[in-house]
């Protein structure tokens, strides 16, 4: 029974500190706000500043704003790109890698140009379905230098590479 | 004390009410408490940070990826004609809906179980987990957090891994490397079977000292590895190795003391490596001959390998010499220029090259079953190696005044093509190509580069596509006293200048 009393002191104690950390944080918050109000005012006062100027510090806040996230969008997908594509490297131990997934092992080898291709051909490639439609309009593609065909490719992979490879067909054939 | 006992329960059940009202609202007081175990909300780095969320986005994507194949292996098809076939099926079913058959009808009909397997994969498949096919990258065992990291999912830790992301350079710039960046391999020429059989392709080591026809007694000893990495032999100072191919993608290796030709019985399987055996790769080049090479530019800096290219019943096999190096040695070696004109010219095209090399480690896979990664001919950059980079030292100069620059638009390695001449314009790589991919390649007017006599056909048939930046154009600007980031900017829009390595 005593040992119940001091489990309910010491509950109760925590209670009451809890209550304190609470409260003070909420002053804390309003402190905040409030001396920023206070400069806020006090720049206006000090540099005369007009509406005009607000919208345009407003503007160019928003665009500084905008810009940065477009550079974090361009982060992300750079980053994402590195990550989800078959890439140069990927050849270099001949899609190891991949061989435990068969699409992905298949798609890899036809990038590097591993894959046997001898009964691949086929003119149309919309008769075709995933990964052999992709591989098809890829051929085709590289075959005619267009990269408007690239962009019928499903798989981000073979059509990121199908438009590398175009690029690099057409400025070997300049030289 | 029946009711004594229920008070206290009352009381007890009070204080434990007050103590979730005031303690859990906030999150506060908890979160403060996991600061002082650097769990969460605490004094971390962004560094610490981004270490974090790196790890909670790479296992969130795994789990993805597992997602998605699961969902795949139950509701995908086994074949791409199994999937269509049940396609017309669900065709035929949903119009047999919309004409008003009904329900008990429909499932008579044979398509009834196709059509119900492609609604699954429509549904439970393509739609919710389809999209996850890009991180198949992330399913690693590497990667698996088993979830551990996902408090970490939250803004600060998001906005903290960006911010470091920044600072170490918002780019595709990330294959490393030391102070001569990163590796590449150049395909310097390839020899038929029997080529090679008849006429042994013949290798040895020099100290850049000896640059000036030293004889076989200046030979440096150098290893042969296997396409492992285990080492096969080592060639004595004063040899030369030599290789026949016998047949089945395999090689022998024979040693020349001089006078003889020792015969061996090590035969190596498809590569064959050649590697100095100070680790300071900067210290050699190898002096390569075979009878099929006519070239007089026979001289490699760091390694070279051999590599038996055989695409299955095309008859093309072929073995090839390949030059592998740093990046800026590859620069270096450049026969594009002769280093001639003004230097900014000169550290102009040495930008260029060495980003079309970078673009190339990145992104080429045309050699990949060749087993390189760019040619040496025209049809890439002319590589010529070490008699041109000591014939020509202007290049090596204007190369080592811009070590590790290359281009980059939005973070993207900005592929840099140029041509010698134009008609006064140099045109956009969509308009010439029709490609969007490539935004900085713009017209831009080149009166400065504009060919005094010839027809825009004629340049377009000598080859000049006039997309990127115009050789003479360049020339002239550096002789007019433009620095090499004021030209390549003119011709390459909206682009920087960015230090790899």
């Amino acid at each position: 029974m005593k040992r119940f009393f001091i489990v309910i002191v010491i509950l109760a104690t925590v209670s009451v500190a809890a209550y304190y950390v609470w409260q003070g944080r909420e002053e804390f918050l309003f402190q905040g706000e409030e001396s920023y109000e206070v400069n806020e005012e006090f720049d206006e006062e000090e540099n005369g500043l007009d509406n005009l100027d607000d919208e345009e510090e407003e503007y160019k806040l928003k665009t500084e704003e905008e810009k940065k996230e477009e550079e974090e969008r361009k982060l992300d997908d750079l980053d994402e790109e590195e990550m989800s594509l078959i890439l140069a490297s990927d050849c270099d131990n001949e899609c190891e890698d991949w061989e435990d997934d068969k699409e992905e092992f298949e798609i890899c080898q036809e990038i590097c140009g591993l894959r046997d291709d001898s009964d691949d051909s086929n003119d149309d490639c919309d008769d075709l379905e995933d990964i052999e439609a992709d591989i098809c309009y890829r051929r085709k593609a590289i075959d005619e230098k267009d990269f408007s065909i690239c962009k019928k490719i499903d798989d981000d992979s073979l059509r990121k590479n199908c438009e590398n490879r175009v690029t690099e067909e057409i400025l070997d054939d300049q030289n | 004390m029946k009711n004594k006992g229920k008070k206290i329960l009352a009381v007890f059940l009070g204080l434990a009410m007050l103590s979730t009202v005031f303690v859990v609202p906030g999150g506060y007081f908890v979160k403060n408490v996991d600061a002082a175990t650097g769990d969460a909300e605490s004094g971390d780095s962004d560094f610490e940070k981004y270490l974090k969320y790196d790890k909670f986005k790479k296992d969130d994507r795994r789990s993805k990826y597992r997602k998605y194949k699961k969902a795949k292996d139950k509701y995908g098809f086994d074949s791409s004609a199994d999937k269509f076939a049940a396609k017309l099926c669900y065709y035929k079913i949903k119009e047999m809906k919309k004409i008003g058959v009904p329900s008990a009808v429909r499932k008579l009909d044979s398509c009834y179980e196709d059509y119900k397997d492609y609604k699954n994969y429509k549904k439970k498949y393509r739609r919710p987990y389809k999209k996850y096919k890009k991180y198949k990258k992330y399913n690693k065992e590497e990667y698996d957090q088993d979830g551990r990291y996902d408090r970490y999912d939250e803004p600060s830790y998001e906005a903290a891994y960006k911010r470091y992301r920044r600072t170490q350079g918002n780019n595709q710039a990330t294959l490393g490397g030391g102070s001569l960046g990163p590796s590449i391999s150049v395909g310097l020429h390839a020899m038929i079977d029997e080529q090679i059989e008849d006429d042994s392709f013949r290798i040895r080591a020099f100290d850049p000292d000896n640059d000036d026809n030293p004889d076989n007694d200046d030979a440096l000893p150098f290893d042969i590895k296997d396409r492992n990495g285990d080492l096969v032999a080592s060639v004595a100072e004063g040899e030369q190795a030599r290789v026949k191919y016998i047949s089945n993608n395999e090689f022998v290796l024979y040693h020349f003391d001089g006078t003889t030709e020792h015969n061996s019985t090590t035969t190596v399987s498809r590569q064959i490596n050649f590697e100095p055996q100070s680790a300071d790769e900067d210290d050699i080049w190898f002096e390569i001959y075979h009878s099929s090479y006519g070239s007089s530019y026979d001289k490699f800096r760091d390694k070279v390998r051999l590599n038996y290219y055989d695409p299955s019943g095309s008859g093309n096999d072929r073995t090839w010499i390949i030059n592998i190096l740093p990046l800026e040695h590859y620069v270096w070696g450049m026969g594009e220029i002769t280093g001639t004109g003004d230097m900014d010219y000169n550290r102009t095209m040495t930008i260029s090259y060495r980003t079309y090399g970078y673009w190339k480690m990145k992104y080429s896979t045309a050699y990949a079953a060749h087993g390189f990664k760019v040619n040496a001919t025209p049809g890439n950059q002319i590589y010529r190696g070490y008699v041109w980079e000591t014939t020509y030292d202007r290049i090596r100069l204007a190369a080592e005044d811009t070590r590790g620059k290359i281009v980059i638009y939005d973070g993207r390695i900005a592929i840099t093509p140029y041509s010698s001449w134009t008609d006064g314009r140099t045109r956009s790589f969509e308009d010439r190509w029709g490609s969007t991919n490539y935004p900085w390649c713009q017209s831009v007017s080149d009166p400065w580069g504009e060919h005094p006599t010839k027809s825009t056909r004629q340049l377009v048939s000598d080859g000049n596509h006039m997309v990127g930046l115009s050789a003479h154009g360049a020339l002239d600007r550096a002789d007019a006293g433009w620095s090499y980031t004021r030209i390549l900017e003119y011709y390459y829009d909206g682009i920087d200048i960015y230090t790899a390595y």
